[in-house]
């Protein structure tokens, strides 16, 4: 373990969750509402085979049409989403990658979807969620330290040296899932072959010090097992 | 809301379909036992193909295509000596389970059957009926799969006395209590939905807080693909199948199983036969004469005012969206909880079957599908605290009490 920068590894409190989230609002606000209503700071979440929609010139608060229209209709198939939420903002900031297809097939195959993309009906999710606190992260915000033991860290170049008084020992990096959350801001098209995005295990070339990682110890398989293979349902 | 190529691919059904493939990987109610009385072969349609039902030399019920007129109505029942079977066309397999004959029109190896209460009760403690429903299937599926409609549709405006009970839905008390089930979907009509997936499809509570301090705790199931779990009185839970016929009819399959006494199944078939017509099965109470509806009585005893039968509360809503639900137009809600975590574990399994992975599919491991049992299916009424507690031990002391196999452990 000496070639890691254990100081940059800090176990924070993480509650698995599962959800419904309503959609017809652009999906930024729609996960806004579901980190408000269950009093995260940020998440990690998934979401599979859920109908979207991206209509156009369409003022974020304004109601949906009665009638979708197929030229603006789809569905994702996969999606992982870092989602946090700095305030007073009404919607989140979302990071991610995903797989979907357009009904439109003139639309293409662009890598990333539109910040304006709406879920076209409620969608269920998993996820994990972090609660307010002081550690400054890149892509979950400011969560929560802990001193007790907990199966979930975050690795962050932003940690500062304070926080090297958090208790690692009983945080067994060996054994654990690290999930890449350096992604660009919205969501990339997920290619399975140039990306990989669990490293297992804790492995010096995912993380080269600058990179952002979540890392969930594999002993608590049973607690993340859903999420887990949710996150790997990629094509 | 939904796209019209998105709805399409989770209601249509013929041979190729991605949701007729998919449910070509599940045995279907094809025939109730009591229609096979005539001689043989019987028309059989289902999936959007036109078949024939008969014994093969080995004497084991089989299907396979029969010749099809041009004006041939899509609900037929033809005398034996008028059906015509192809000869060269895929030959499925059949088997008959506590009153229903299933089939499975796939060429691949048929799955085993889960140990669901209703396949292995007696069949002293087993009736089957079926009715037709001229509507997709899907959208017969979901109105049983959302716990807050009997709320409305299903509204009595008083309690009748529970006497007359026997075989009906909604009309028993709840157990070790003098509440009739009328009085607690009338007064608490905004019940918490509690959706779990299992091993079999979805687990669904409705828990209606009542205001002392007791809840009222109503568990349904979805089996999937097209079928619900679900309790008809004190003794007697009713597993239903929607089968498509076509992509805009379907026939519910209902097996009634009950824990306690036989089943008076002379009583029950005289109850529905007055509702229903014979060969087809077709409700009397229809599009045709609007269901039966009295003013008169939506005044004084019923929300829709077409009678006591809960069967045609359900058939006019969900025959009266439409041939097939026009999904472009709909607006989910909260309460649509289990019909979203329905969509997705059908998406998932279009999606499956699409890559190629059968093994994906929900009750698809043959090593695992016996240890499914159940599934707990009841009504009761507990101290808020121990809703879950009372609800289990409910179902354990009927299932201890039954005299067929009914145990889970
Ligand atoms: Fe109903």
């Amino acid at each position: 373990m000496g070639c890691f920068n254990l100081v940059n590894i800090i176990p924070i409190e993480a509650k698995p969750f599962e959800d419904f989230v309503d959609g017809y609002f652009p999906l930024a606000v729609t996960l806004a509402h579901l980190l408000e209503r269950r009093r995260f700071e940020s998440a990690l979440m998934v979401i599979r085979v859920a109908p979207i929609m991206d209509i156009p010139n369409l003022e974020s608060m304004a109601p949906v049409p009665l009638h979708i229209n197929p030229r603006y209709s789809g569905q994702i198939d996969w999606l992982v989403a870092a989602v946090h939420r700095p305030q007073p903002r009404l919607s989140a900031v979302i990071s991610g990658w995903a797989q979907w297809h357009w009904n439109d097939i003139l639309r293409g195959k662009v890598s990333r979807l539109p910040y304006s993309l709406r879920l076209a009906e409620p969608a269920y999710v998993r996820g994990v969620g972090f609660y307010p606190g002081n550690l400054h992260t890149c892509s979950l915000g400011y969560v929560r330290p802990v001193n007790t033991s907990s199966s979930v860290a975050v690795s962050t170049p932003n940690a500062n040296p304070s926080d090297s008084s958090v208790n690692i020992e009983q945080f067994d990096t060996a054994e654990c899932l690290c999930w890449n959350l350096n992604q660009k801001h919205f969501l990339e098209w997920f290619d399975r072959t140039t990306v990989q995005p669990w490293g297992c295990p804790y492995t010096p070339n995912v993380n080269n010090g600058s990179t952002e990682l979540l890392l969930i110890e594999q002993r608590c398989a049973d607690t993340w097992d859903a999420f887990i293979s949710d996150t790997k349902a990629f094509t | 809301m939904i796209s019209q190529e998105l709805n399409d691919k989770i209601t249509r059904v013929g041979s190729g379909t991605p949701a007729g493939n998919l449910l070509r990987h599940y045995w279907q109610p094809a025939a109730l036992v009591e229609e096979l009385h005539a001689s043989l072969p019987v028309a059989v349609n289902l999936l959007g193909e036109r078949l024939a039902l008969f014994r093969n030399d080995l004497g084991h019920w089989v299907l396979t295509a029969r010749k099809t007129r041009s004006d041939e109505p899509i609900v037929y029942y033809p005398n034996a000596d008028q059906i015509q079977i192809l000869d060269d066309r895929p030959i499925y397999p059949a088997v008959e389970k506590n009153g229903v004959i299933f089939a499975y029109l796939n060429d691949s190896d048929p799955p085993d059957f889960p140990n669901f209460d209703c396949f292995r009760a007696d069949e002293s403690h087993v009736f089957a009926f079926k009715g037709l429903w001229e509507c997709n299937w899907l959208q017969a599926l979901e109105i049983g799969i959302d716990p807050a409609h009997a709320s409305f549709l299903h509204r009595f405006l008083s309690d009748e006395n529970a006497e007359d009970h026997y075989g009906k839905q909604f009309r028993d008390k709840v157990i070790q209590t003098n509440i009739p089930i009328t009085h607690v979907l009338r007064e608490y009509h905004c019940p918490e939905i509690d959706v779990e997936e299992t091993n079999y499809g979805l687990k669904i509570t409705a828990l209606r807080h009542m205001n002392n301090g007791t809840t009222h705790v109503r568990i349904t199931n979805q089996i999937f693909p097209e079928a619900i779990c679900i309790p008809l009185s004190q003794e007697m839970t009713i597993t239903q199948w929607h089968v498509p016929i076509d992509d805009e009819n379907c026939y519910w399959y209902a097996m009634f199983t009950s824990f306690g006494e036989p089943i008076n199944k002379q009583l029950m078939h005289a109850q529905r036969l007055k509702e229903h017509e014979l060969p087809t099965y077709a409700p009397k109470k229809n599009r045709l004469n609007n269901y039966g509806y009295d003013p008169l009585e939506q005044k004084t005893q019923t929300y829709t005012g077409m009678g006591m039968d809960i069967n045609v509360h359900d058939q006019w809503a969900v025959e009266g969206m439409g041939a097939i639900q026009d999904r472009t137009r709909e607006h989910l809600g909260r309460s649509d909880k289990a019909i979203i975590r329905y969509r997705r574990i059908l998406r998932k399994a279009i999606k499956a079957l699409e890559m190629g992975d059968r093994t994906a599919l929900p009750m698809h491991n043959n090593d695992q599908i016996k240890s499914i049992v159940g599934p707990l299916s009841n009504d009761t009424i507990a101290l808020t605290d121990d809703w879950s507690g009372v609800s289990h031990r409910a179902d354990l002391k009927r299932r201890a009490a039954c005299s067929w196999d009914a145990s889970i452990l």
